[in-house]
């Protein structure tokens, strides 16, 4: 196992004067589900290597932020850019195509493919953007190496323990080289020993490979690992820097 | 860490990669994979894919066995034309003479010929290897069987001759039929019935007549309803676990799979369980070849090679079940938007609309109710008296998801297992209502059909308790066996049916056919030209003893030379109570004395019959009145003793008839029958008593409604595994919630008592529209005919009741899997 657990501080670029721009920017955004509103002119911004924490209390509207920031929901009003271009103006295609190369997701559960074994949703990713079976596993059996899961690649997900599961969800949601890594209570349904584990893994592989990881959780322990916390209540953002 | 590899994956763009994902090279990529998901999910995808399959199995071996039908048709049709005789003269061909022959045995007819070559090239009927020498036969398979089993001692005296084969397929258009060619001695050439016969084959020039047009219309509209179910079937069957199937694609979407990906990799998943179905369909319908050869089912028999699918319908249906798979598994998902986090569904489920449901039922019963009462000959009332039908048919599926929707949606309380079963079939209750349509259609059809024939079963059934019998004068009801004969053996048959085991007595009479000279008729054509019409009219006339006279009309003092005229008794009632009356004697005017008659002969190939002699009516006509329906039916409008009909012809030239009163047993015809043996093709006899009380038409429809029945309970049957597929699945999908529910407490048998009402809610919904839907189709139809309604309720009763059994059935059959689902390990899993 080669991934560090050191916390380090946010990657940003001083090497000049500029503040270099940010890979993911949300402004003003809004999104209603029926007569409920879930965000009401929230904004916020990504830099590429940092881990952002999007704390809030349970119905603030923090998931829904993290599912416009990457693209899965189109928002009512308000703009999501990445790299530069909005997603709203993309298409389904392109928004699924950003989704297999430039983002990875961590979700609570539900993410893997149950049919396929742990192997297989790993490579799964870089199979749909058309790699090759044996580069792609390959590439997939590396990664559930670094996260100590290799023992469960021929296993199905129904197989696996919570924790195993998990960490096979962090090695599919990095085996592309993600930009972003977007990570929704990713150690919700885990105890507090896998939580740590999966938090720390998740955590150093980004920082490794320079993704940047939005964080959703309502968990102080959990966002005590990103380097600046966004606060959601009420469907409006406030950013701070965490307290550590 | 090397993330080289991941760099050619990233290098471009998002909007280059998507062009790549579209390409020839990811569609193969995305059908793979669904074939991979599957294929390859362990238990849990074998088991969804072998629901798939035996479902689309059963469905493809239907249709494959309904593919072969006009195969069957075509098969026999050719058959029956290499075997029709050819009586045009062939030069150099030695005729060979034939006699057909018919009889029966028990119920089953049977029917023969007796062949004479008259050279060494005398043509070979097809099937035979050879022709039979006199006192030599060949035998179908199925008398030889007949012949050789206990139920045949009885027919065994008839075919004394030395079986020298059997006939083979060629020679036969049904396996089952009971055939034979006996060969017969010179004499046959002089017999009255006998054709010479130059070849075997189609008349040149006579190609096989296509079918009517309308008829072919009729015919796809009956398949169209026969076939509803089994399409639904399909449908269902490639929906399998929809909901599972969502999640999955759901999961794809969140690493990146395209909207038009996801649905290439969800059409290859239905392709498989289509493709596996097709395969296990082809494998059920090898089987049911196999079975089919020899097995009778309504009078009909086929071939194993005969069931053999047209090429055309063979590809048809080999692309039929993967389109309707497919396209059912895509058309799932058109309301279903596969969105990243899972399944989104349109923010309110849209409400099933009833005017395109109960415009269905109202055309088809409107078409109904303007036909008129007359014109039933026209094609244009046969059309809208099918599409009506049809309408009002494939309106009962159409209807039944709307009113299950609504019936479920006023639903409310209940105990537990009620409330949960209400609510799953509120939240989704198409499926169910689909699956059951398709066994409602059929129960509506076969419960129109059911009440139309017990509408005229009634009828039947007392027209048959009077004809065919007589009663002895000790006061013993006999049944009567009408014989026929050529004239020359008459004395010799009468005097063998007197001496028959089981007869009682012998009426024996011979006919005289006649022309009758009248006055010239004038007329005028529609120009007004005068027609004059002085053809002599064509009449029957009866020669038998005084014996006879005295017993048949029940008269005494006959003397040799007397002539009878007899009349029926002023009224004899229709039994079947419509007033009319029932005609068993002549009611033509009498022959006056003194009119010369010329006794006719043999039609032959003319148009008009030889005179073989002439007889004048003497002037002491008696006139009678016949005893009535009791008794052998009097024949003829004139009934001469032998002194007064002089030798007027040679009486071998007269055809001779014959009742004969037997006990009331199958047997006792079966005596008859052999007595008659040795008279070969010269006669044949016939029961007009039927056993048990049942008439031939009477025992068809029986046979018809057993069909109906056998139909319909099969139908039930296959809707049964719809619903019982349809239920394991629910059960295998909702495996956490039901583990949920039993952990938190909740006893199996409330599970199982929810999933009791989940079936049985649409299924009674289903018979009670059927039923309803049934009757007033019967009603309709009924409405051109005198018959009134009658409501077969035992047999509604057993629809209805093998519908809540089937409930009762499917249930039982899902308790192992609900017990497996409900155990505490099904809520640790991804």
């Amino acid at each position: 196992m080669t991934i560090s657990t050191a916390r380090s501080a946010p990657r940003s670029d001083t090497g000049g004067d500029r503040e270099p721009a940010p890979l993911l920017v949300a402004a003003d955004l809004r999104k209603s589900f029926g007569p409920t509103a879930a965000l009401v002119g929230a904004s916020m911004t990504v830099h590429a290597g940092e881990v952002v924490a999007v704390m809030g209390p349970s119905g603030s509207g923090k998931s829904t932020l993290l599912h416009c920031l990457a693209g899965i929901v189109a928002p009512d009003g308000g703009t999501v850019h990445y790299a530069g271009a909005e997603i709203g103006g993309m298409s389904d295609g392109q928004r699924s195509a950003l989704r297999r190369t430039d983002f990875g997701f961590v979700f609570q559960f539900g993410q893997l493919v149950p049919e396929l074994t742990c192997l297989e949703n790993v490579a799964l990713p870089m199979r749909l953007a058309g790699v090759a079976r044996r580069q792609a596993e390959q590439a997939a059996t590396e990664w559930l190496g670094r996260l100590d899961v290799a023992d469960v690649g021929g296993k199905r997900p129904g197989e696996c323990s919570g924790g195993q599961g998990q960490r096979v969800a962090v090695a599919r949601a990095l085996v592309g080289g993600p930009k972003v890594v977007f990570a929704d209570e990713p150690t919700g349904a885990l105890d507090s020993l896998n939580g740590e584990l999966v938090m720390n893994l998740l955590v150093a592989a980004s920082k490794e490979t320079g993704a940047a990881v939005v964080l959703v959780t309502h968990e102080p322990r959990v966002a005590a690992y990103s380097d600046r916390e966004v606060t959601v209540r009420d469907g409006r953002t406030r950013e701070q820097e965490p307290a550590r | 860490m090397s993330t080289a590899h991941t760099a050619s994956a990233t290098a471009n763009g998002p909007l280059g990669r998507q062009r790549r994902a579209d390409g020839p090279v990811s569609w193969l990529r995305d059908l793979s994979l669904g074939v991979r998901l599957a294929v390859g999910g362990g238990r849990t995808s074998w088991s969804r894919l072998a629901l798939g399959t035996i479902g689309i199995g059963l469905a493809a071996a239907i249709l494959l066995i309904a593919a072969s039908v006009p195969t069957m048709l075509q098969n026999r049709s050719v058959r029956e034309q290499a075997a029709t005789p050819v009586t045009s003269v062939r030069a150099g061909v030695s005729p060979l003479y034939e006699v057909r022959a018919t009889g029966d045995y028990r119920d089953e007819a049977i029917g023969g010929n007796y062949v004479f070559p008259t050279g060494a090239n005398s043509p070979v009927p097809p099937g035979l290897s050879r022709l039979p020498a006199q006192n030599e036969v060949v035998l179908s398979p199925a008398l030889a069987d007949l012949l050789n089993s206990p139920a045949g001692a009885m027919l065994r005296p008839r075919f004394p001759e030395k079986v020298i084969g059997t006939i083979g397929e060629a020679g036969l258009p049904e396996p089952t039929e009971l055939e034979f060619f006996a060969g017969a001695g010179a004499q046959l050439t002089g017999a009255e019935d006998a054709q010479p016969v130059y070849g075997f084959g189609p008349a040149p020039g006579k190609n096989n007549k296509p079918l009517d047009p309308l008829l072919v219309a009729l015919l796809i509209v009956g398949v169209v309803v026969l076939l509803l179910p089994i399409m639904i079937f399909v449908g269902v069957s490639s929906r399998i676990a929809g909901a599972e199937r969502d999640r999955r694609l759901a999961a794809l979407r969140l690493v990146g799979a395209g909207a038009f990906q996801t649905r290439r990799i969800a059409a290859a998943e239905s392709l498989v369980s289509a493709a596996t179905g097709l395969i296990l369909g082809a494998v059920l319908f090898l089987l049911a070849r196999q079975a089919a050869g020899g097995v009778e089912l309504l009078q009909t028999s086929v071939f194993t090679n005969d069931v053999d699918p047209a090429w055309p319908l063979l590809i048809m249906v080999i692309v039929i079940i993967p389109f309707i798979s497919v396209s059912s598994a895509l058309l799932a998902m058109r309301r279903t938007v596969i969105e990243p986090l899972g399944v989104v569904r349109e923010a309110r489920p849209v409400r099933r609309r009833l005017w395109w449901r109960l415009s269905l039922i109202v055309v088809g019963a409107a078409l109904l109710l303007l036909l008129s009462r007359t014109g039933e000959e026209s094609e244009r009332w046969t059309a809208q008296l099918a599409v009506g039908a049809t309408a009002l048919l494939i309106g009962v599926p159409a209807m039944l998801p709307w009113l299950l929707e609504r019936t479920v949606s006023a639903m409310r309380g209940g105990r537990p297992s009620w409330q949960l079963a209400v609510r799953r079939l509120q939240l989704d209750s198409g499926t169910p209502a689909r699956v059951v349509g398709g066994v409602a259609v059929v129960l509506a059809g076969a419960i129109a059909l059911q009440t139309v024939l017990v509408a005229a079963y009634s009828r039947y059934q007392l027209d048959g308790q009077t004809y065919g019998t007589t009663t002895s004068s000790t006061g013993q009801v006999l049944g009567l066996v009408q014989v026929s004969s050529t004239g020359d053996v008459f004395n010799q048959v009468s005097s063998t049916l007197r001496g028959a085991q089981g007869v009682h007595s012998v009426i024996s009479y011979q006919n005289l056919d006649v022309a009758v000279p009248h006055a010239p008729i004038v007329t005028k054509d529609e120009n007004g030209n005068p027609i004059v019409d002085d053809t002599p009219d064509e009449d029957n006339l009866s020669l038998a003893s005084c014996q006879v006279i005295q017993e048949w009309l029940q008269v005494s003092g006959c003397q040799d030379g007397d002539v009878y005229y007899p009349v029926m008794p002023p009224e004899v009632p229709d039994p079947s109570g419509n007033g009319s009356q029932i005609a068993t004697a002549p009611v033509s005017p009498q022959i006056p004395s003194g009119t010369k008659l010329n006794i006719v002969g043999d039609y032959g190939s003319s148009d008009t019959p030889p005179t073989i002699g002439t007889w004048t009516v003497p002037a002491n006509v008696k006139k009678v009145t016949t005893p009535g329906t009791n008794g052998a039916t009097v024949v003829g409008d004139l009934i001469i003793t032998p002194g007064a009909f002089h030798n007027a012809v040679p009486l071998s030239e007269l055809s001779g008839y014959y009742f004969a009163s037997v006990d009331q047993t199958a047997n006792s015809v079966e005596y008859v029958r052999n007595a008659l043996a040795p008279y070969t093709w010269k006669t044949q006899a016939y029961a007009e008593f039927t056993l048990p009380g049942l008439s031939d038409s009477q025992q068809t429809l029986v046979t018809i409604r057993r069909a109906l029945l056998v139909g319909s309970l099969f139908t039930l049957l296959l809707a049964g595994a719809s619903l019982l597929v349809l239920a394991l699945e629910q059960i295998r999908e909702r495996r956490r919630p039901l583990a949920a529910l039993a952990a938190t407490g909740v006893p199996r048998s409330m599970l199982a008592r929810s999933l009791l009402w989940q079936t049985a809610v649409p299924v009674l919904l289903a018979v009670v529209v059927a039923i309803l839907i049934g009757l007033a189709l019967a009603a309709l139809v009924l409405r051109f005919t005198s018959i009134g309604m009658v409501f077969d309720w035992a047999d509604i009763g057993v629809f209805s009741g093998s519908a809540a059994g089937l409930a009762l059935l499917v249930t039982a059959l899902t308790l192992p899997a609900l017990r497996n689902a409900t155990k505490l390990g099904a809520l640790r899993a991804e």
